[in-house]
């Protein structure tokens, strides 16, 4: 057996980088086999920019842009000499009133709904210091402020108003009635059977 | 007299005879041991006036459930001999290693960098270890910009090597190659034609083909996809990537059968004349391709 990889290489000029990438080795599980239209996505892979400016549509989408700021400090909780040293705290804020990535009628609501959260030049503020971790604290601040966003973006609660007008509907109720009057006609099929009936007449 | 010694060598005998110590002492031969009785009622052991091929069995107490009866089973153990283990390893051992000069970043980081390297010692260990979980200690330091390949991953600690210009990226090896990665140099001396990788068993077959982890199964133009999120996700800006960094993730990544980077199963390795043996035949050709 002889060693096709040294015979190559001595005879030609190419680099073995060159060589190995053009004749490596690829079984039927490599992904160049397994997913063939996905090999050259990432050279034209081009970055799908986010609708920033939609003031009548619904607010869909990352919070990091615009004017929200991020800031990290020390957080207040006990810990020793790593709570002392590390910015593990996270804080958000930015201007509500002038948040353009959030439709002007859900700003509204939330100035109302988040009164105590909002400072007196309209500055919305959420922190979070619960973890070890810088990272995870500035990712549970973002979450915590698109579930406010989501909240005050909720259609009005109807389930209540349903439940009434179901009690005046026709169709309703002569279904309640349906049933009743089947179950009447049951049992007394039933107590019918229980008398003897004359054979003779 | 001669009899007695006096005061200084008395002291001086002291001084140099040797502590005392287990190898110095020796039990007292002339002391009493206590056994039980063989008879009466401290006797152990002993039924009165009963054959021994008459006794009752091991544990049984007359009319009464027995002591390991009356404690029910639970499963604790079970299932011990089909379980499988990984070696954690966390960020700031992989800093500490970067900048003691062990872990190289400009090569991809894989099994047998991080034996040699002397970061974890994964010889001599029981059958169950499969591989290398990666940790989320130490996200506050980490700022390597590496690219690792381990068996298990933390969301955290994606997105912190990822933040610093990295990639991960997870794969499965079976027991047999994972030894073989650990040593390879043991595993060349024995002279055998290099084996195929085995794919994963049932249980993990959605954990590799999942983009979310950056398995070695997955697409990669979901991987590209996923890499956003986790970045909109976290809060930071994602960097890019160098176009090597980017042909690891398709073309020239390890395929899903090979052991050892660049060397196709079924060749052989020769330590002392330097060389590769490939075989030229099509019949290995093909069972390697499968």
């Amino acid at each position: 057996m002889t060693s096709l990889l040294r015979n190559i290489l001595f005879t030609s000029n190419i680099c073995s980088q060159c060589i190995a990438r053009n004749i490596a080795y690829k079984s039927i599980y490599h992904t160049v086999n397994l997913y063939p239209e996905s090999v050259g996505s990432f050279s034209s892979y081009q970055h799908s920019e986010d609708k920033s400016h939609n003031t009548t549509d619904k607010f869909v989408g990352p919070v990091l842009r615009g004017n929200v700021k991020v800031e990290f400090s020390k957080s207040s909780k006990p810990g020793g000499q790593h709570v002392n040293t590390t910015l593990s705290k996270a804080l958000v804020r930015f201007n509500l009133m002038k948040a353009e990535w959030i439709p002007f009628e859900v700003r509204k609501i939330m100035a109302e709904k988040y009164q105590n959260k909002i400072t007196r030049t309209g500055d919305l503020i959420v922190w979070d210091e619960e973890s070890r971790y810088q990272m995870r604290n500035l990712q549970s601040c973002l979450a915590k402020v698109e579930e406010m966003i989501m909240e005050a973006q909720k259609p009005p609660d109807t389930s209540k108003e349903d439940r009434i007008a179901e009690l005046y509907n026709m169709d309703s109720i002569h279904a309640a009635h349906k049933k009743r009057l089947q179950k009447k006609r049951k049992s007394s099929f039933t107590k019918s059977m229980r008398n003897t009936g004359n054979f003779d007449a | 007299t001669n009899e007695q010694m006096s005061n200084s060598s008395y002291k001086s005998l002291l001084r140099n005879l040797p502590r005392v110590n287990l190898q110095n002492l020796k039990a007292n031969p002339y002391a009493e041991v206590k056994h039980s009785p063989n008879r009466g009622p401290h006797a152990i052991g002993l039924k009165n006036g009963v054959r021994p091929n008459i006794k009752p069995r091991i544990g049984y107490v007359q009319d009464k459930t027995p002591f390991q009866k009356r404690i029910p089973k639970y499963g604790y153990n079970r299932e011990q001999h089909l379980k499988r283990q990984y070696f954690p390893l966390t960020l700031w051992q992989l800093q500490r290693h970067v900048d003691l000069g062990r872990i190289d970043p400009t090569k991809p980081v894989d099994i047998t960098a991080i034996s040699n390297g002397r970061v974890l010692s994964m010889v001599g260990s029981e059958s169950n270890y499969y591989g290398i979980y990666l940790l989320e200690q130490g996200a506050n330091i980490f700022k390597a910009k590496l690219d690792i390949e381990v068996q298990i991953v933390d969301e955290l600690a994606l997105a912190t090597v990822e933040k610093a210009g990295g990639t991960v990226s997870t794969a499965f090896y079976d027991r047999r190659s994972f030894v073989a990665l650990c040593n390879p140099v043991e595993y060349f001396l024995m002279g055998k034609p290099i084996h195929k990788r085995l794919l994963p068993p049932q249980e993990l077959v959605t954990y590799y083909t999942d983009p979310k982890v950056r398995g070695y199964l997955s697409d990669p133009a979901k991987i590209w996809e996923e890499r956003m999120k986790l970045a909109k996700k976290y809060g930071y800006d994602l960097p890019e990537l160098s176009e090597e960094q980017k042909h690891l993730m398709v073309e020239g990544k390890k395929d899903p059968r090979q052991v050892f980077n660049g060397l196709m199963p079924g060749s052989i390795v020769n330590l002392a004349d330097k060389t590769v043996l490939v075989p030229e035949n099509e019949h290995f050709k093909q069972h390697a391709a499968m």
